[in-house]
């Protein structure tokens, strides 16, 4: 059984078209990766799943039913984009409120809250405000908000946005166990290193419109080795020549010292390396791979992707 | 309904928990009191006994009988009461009249160093002349001439001791002329329904106006605590956590009750405090009464009895008042992305809370008027209105359950449109919605 099932839904908002004719099947268990560049409609596609918006066209089904999210709101949790709590509650007092609306009781929503809060090392903040925390913290406190009433799916929406490195791994972690234990995970984001070590299954989505969908080994595959991953120690600059060849190389990646290329229809590995000598780069890797998942999003989603277009907010339904 | 339930708990809980709560509740009494004295002040306070030099220029120096009559004029009631006027009579020519007034005026008024008046400093200064008394006009010069309730006191004082002298003139005997011109007093007592209930004119009208004051104090500040609750939730985006557990009309219900509650519960310390401050002054008053200040005289005014049937009327339209004019300010909330928004765009309810505000106070005197009678069945005016009537006399029960009929219906179209407003508008960020976007929000089903 798909926990979600999303059949060609569209939302349209004052002058654009948000998610168009959308449809993603997210099956029970694992980690499922939304992806997009900003502005590709994740968070419109979030909100439709869970019942906030309704589509104009199209409908959603959870757990098999039709019932729509927010009468399943007990076997859901919600982590949104924006930090959402009230800053001038207490930090105890906002979970138990987020249970409570999750249909937790008080007196259990208390218990759970106070385990949590130990589990990410937050006891200590438990009778402080929340706007006292840091936005780190913050962040945490609204996961442990989403998982109070151990959900069957989880629905991360750019989890990792405000995260340090160190906060990010307790979070990624948390996922990971969830995962382990049986629990969906859908998350949306456009960090495409995060979602490669994470998801078992992704969609790729630009301008409301799917461009990739299915297990990410299959989408790996598909894409091909025609990948070059180079790590320059120097003379970078000397290379750039070499990379205008659109006999050898069709499109690179570049991460100034680390750059990744896709090698042009018929081209050899062996010619460009032998070039990158002759040109007297440093080389300290030359990896011909499968390309990431970072490769193949730029790939589908083109380099556009990174001007979203300019769109009033304002919803009309 | 128990997150419904959590809903509210979790307003009022934190809306009781916050120091502007305290403070309101503490400074609402502060603030009826003002109010309540505002009037009293705004009439000019009241001197205590007064010393007044007659310059009397009139030929047949007749100051001596006028201010006979005048000196009977006290202060206060019963074994207590003080003589009102004293009086220092300078009798002189009328060509000297200008002269003398000035020679006194220095007393008026004066000092010592440390800037205390003089035990025998005067008050002010009353010229009588011949003209003046013919012509029915004299002249005061005093410190006291901005209490429009001293002025006023010696004005009436001297018709009548004027009237008398004209009589005595005439050729009346004394004994005559003050039979004739002995004081009338209206003793007036409200009846409702056939029975006295002991008040007086006085106590009625400030019934009336003590209700209209707490009515508004009560609806209007609540109605924006839901408002600007509303915008801080958009602004957090709590609200997509919240709505994605609970129907986005509960969400808004919720916020209205828990308000509401919170603000009843400091209504209820309010008119707790009300009361114990009545009984004890109500001690004291006696004690006080005749103490010598026109003050006091004018503040132990009693307060009125309050009717049960008035308190439940009050508590009917207060509830209907609140859940029409909250979920307004909620629509209008949900409108809106910061506070500053909403300033404009609360406009129309802010106008309909103050036509109900003023609508009654048009009307205080006159409970029965065309203007009063639609305005009881209008859902805006109609909480302001009823309970200002009903404090005067009862309205005939097919005119109140008509009413109470609109009112809630009423209610139930704002609640029903606000809901529509809210369901969308919580969700838009950006952009100021136009009237034709809220027209599509309320239309889409």
């Amino acid at each position: 059984m798909n926990v979600i099932e999303v059949d060609r839904v569209t939302k349209r908002f004052a002058g654009h078209v948000a998610v168009e004719s959308l449809s993603l099947s997210v099956p029970e268990g694992g980690i499922f990766g939304l992806l997009g560049p900003n502005g590709a409609g994740k968070s419109t596609t979030i909100r439709m799943i869970l019942d906030i918006l309704i589509p104009d066209e199209g409908k959603v089904t959870l757990f098999g039913r039709p019932d729509g999210a927010r009468k399943l709101s007990e076997k859901i949790g919600f982590l949104p984009e924006e930090r959402g709590l009230y800053p001038r509650m207490l930090v105890l007092d906002s979970l138990i409120f987020l249970g409570q609306m999750r249909g937790l009781s008080r007196a259990n929503a208390r218990h759970r809250s106070l385990w949590w809060l130990q589990k990410v090392g937050l006891s200590d903040w438990a009778k402080h405000k929340v706007q006292d925390l840091s936005k780190g913290m913050q962040q945490k406190v609204q996961l442990v908000g989403a998982l109070l009433h151990e959900p069957d799916l989880l629905v991360l929406d750019e989890p990792f946005g405000a995260l340090d490195p160190v906060n990010a791994q307790v979070l990624m972690d948390i996922v990971l166990e969830l995962s382990r234990n049986g629990k969906t995970i859908v998350f949306s984001t456009h960090q495409m290193e995060q979602a490669e070590s994470l998801c078992d299954r992704v969609v790729i989505i630009n301008r409301g419109k799917k461009v990739v969908d299915g297990t990410l080994a299959a989408i790996k595959a598909a894409a091909g080795t025609r990948n070059v991953a180079l790590t320059f120690t120097r003379d970078r600059q000397a290379a750039d020549p070499i990379f205008r060849d659109r006999a050898l190389v069709s499109r690179v990646d570049d991460g100034g010292m680390r750059v990744e290329l896709q090698l042009a229809p018929g081209a050899e590995a062996d010619r460009l390396l032998e070039g990158l000598v002759k040109a007297g780069c440093g080389l300290s890797k030359f990896d011909l791979q499968t390309p990431s998942l970072r490769a193949i999003f730029i790939d589908k989603v083109g380099p556009e992707a990174a001007t979203a277009p300019a769109r009033a907010e304002v919803a009309r339904v | 309904m128990s997150k419904l339930f959590a809903i509210i708990r979790r307003e009022f809980i934190e809306r009781v928990r916050t120091k502007a709560f305290l403070i309101g509740t503490i400074m609402g009494p502060v603030l009826f009191y003002a109010v309540g004295k505002l009037p009293g002040l705004m009439m000019g306070k009241a001197s205590g006994a007064q010393a007044i030099a007659v310059v009397d220029a009139s030929t047949a120096q007749i100051s001596g009988r006028l201010l006979d009559s005048l000196s009977r004029e006290q202060l206060g009631a019963g074994a207590e009461a003080i003589q009102r006027y004293r009086f220092i009579t300078v009798a002189t020519a009328p060509d000297r009249a200008s002269a003398v007034r000035d020679s006194i005026l220095p007393s008026v008024d004066r000092r010592d160093e440390d800037g205390d008046v003089d035990s025998d400093a005067l008050t002010g200064i009353l010229v009588v002349t011949d003209t003046g008394l013919a012509a029915g006009h004299l002249t005061y010069l005093g410190k006291n001439v901005g209490s429009i309730g001293d002025i006023s006191h010696l004005e009436r004082a001297l018709r009548t001791a004027v009237v008398r002298e004209r009589m005595f003139a005439l050729g009346m005997s004394a004994a005559i002329a003050e039979a004739a011109t002995s004081r009338v007093e209206l003793t007036t007592s409200k009846v409702t329904k056939g029975k006295m209930t002991g008040e007086g004119a006085e106590s009625a009208f400030w019934l009336s106006y003590i209700l209209i004051i707490v009515l508004f104090i009560a609806l209007m500040p609540t109605g924006v605590q839901v408002m600007s609750a509303v915008v801080e939730e958009k602004s957090n985006r709590i609200l997509e956590v919240l709505v994605s557990s609970v129907k986005p009309f509960d969400l808004m219900l919720g916020k209205v009750l828990g308000v509401g509650a919170a603000s009843l519960l400091q209504l209820g310390i309010w008119g707790a405090s009300a009361v114990l401050a009545a009984r004890f002054s109500a001690g004291q008053g006696s004690a006080m009464a005749g103490q010598g200040t026109a003050g006091a005289e004018r503040m132990s005014m009693t307060l009125p009895s309050i009717p049960t049937d008035l308190i439940i009327v009050t508590l009917i339209y207060f509830a209907l008042g609140f859940l029409f004019f909250a979920t307004a300010y909620a629509a209008v909330g949900a409108m809106c992305n910061t506070v500053q928004e909403t300033q404009q765009v609360q406009f129309p309810v802010m106008g309909m809370l103050l036509a109900g505000y003023l609508g009654a106070f048009a009307t205080i005197g006159r409970p029965e008027s065309t203007a009063a009678r639609i305005m009881t069945f209008l859902p805006p005016t109609a909480p302001f209105i009823v309970p200002t009537r009903w404090s005067n006399a009862p309205l005939p029960m097919s005119e109140l359950l008509a009413s109470i009929a609109v009112c809630t219906l009423g209610v139930l179209g704002m609640v029903w449109l606000a809901a529509r407003i809210y369901r969308v508008g919580i969700l838009s960020y950006g952009k100021k919605p136009s009237f034709k976007d809220i027209w599509a929000w309320i239309r889409v089903s």
